[in-house]
């Protein structure tokens, strides 16, 4: 795969690969989204209490926000594509572009997620002033939070090993560590 | 365990951002009462404001990181390639 380009085709071109088997981001913002939803209307009220310090109508697409990130494609930048991440190792303006375009597409898919989850919240139980705010709160939130997630993937970037049976004696599907 | 991480590691970072504008909206609310929609919304503008700071350190920090680790990436990334 060749250098990246402009930011914007970055953009389009990670929207590309987004939509694209393996679904690998896709995949992992819904399951996570699942699982906080599942926690947050069935845990009992202490334990709810204990892993949402928020809490409130519009506190809850805030937090599915937080959560929907918390996976492999937000912080192993690196790892998820290594032909990509060789080509942009040695120009860090490529790099740079790679990451904020990989940030933008995350952020995008789970702001407008949990926007629209502030709407069905808040339309008719909240003010607009309140409902514009929470939107531009879920919207950013995801771009501040992903590329310091990025961090940890840049020092210990992981890949998933190649099946068995292609040369390799590993498990199929088991992660290893660049650390 | 790093396969793990991203799910504490991520929402530490969701909660760092949103604290200073959840402090903020606790000091000064009243005691029982519901935000006002103008304390609401300097609450979330704290926020809003906190995350592109968080953007910005994020990204010149991750270009820090990759100018560390880039010997260590390359023959990583070079082995994964070639399986």
């Amino acid at each position: 795969m060749g250098a990246v380009p402009g930011l914007r085709r970055a953009v389009v071109s990670e929207y590309h690969r987004v939509v694209r088997p393996p679904w690998e981001i896709p995949t992992a913002l819904v399951t996570n989204g699942a699982l906080m939803v599942a926690a947050w209307f069935l845990l009992p009220p202490r334990a709810h209490a204990f892993l949402f310090s928020l809490n409130g109508p519009l506190a809850f697409p805030v937090i599915l926000a937080s959560w929907m990130m918390a996976d492999t494609p937000a912080t192993n930048v690196m790892g998820s594509s290594p032909a990509l991440a060789l080509s942009v190792l040695e120009d860090q303006a490529a790099y740079w572009r790679w990451l904020a375009a990989r940030c933008i597409v995350i952020g995008s898919l789970i702001g407008v997620a949990c926007a629209a989850g502030v709407m069905y919240v808040g339309l008719g139980h909240y003010p607009w002033s309140e409902i514009v705010w929470a939107c531009a709160l879920v919207a950013l939130l995801p771009v501040g939070v992903l590329p310091m997630a990025a961090w940890l993937g840049i020092v210990f970037p992981t890949t998933r090993a190649p099946c068995v049976g292609a040369g390799s004696t590993a498990e199929p599907g088991v992660a290893t560590y660049g650390g | 365990m790093l396969a793990f991480a991203p799910f504490f590691y991520v929402p530490l970072i969701g909660l760092a951002i949103l604290s200073p504008g959840v402090q903020l909206a606790r000091s000064i609310k009243l005691p029982g009462q519901r935000l006002t929609p103008a304390q609401f919304v300097i609450s979330a503008a704290v926020v809003c404001a906190t995350a592109v700071v968080a953007a910005a350190i994020g990204l010149w920090v991750a270009r820090r990181l990759l100018a560390w680790r880039t010997t260590h990436l390359a023959a990583y990334l070079t082995n994964t390639d070639k399986g």
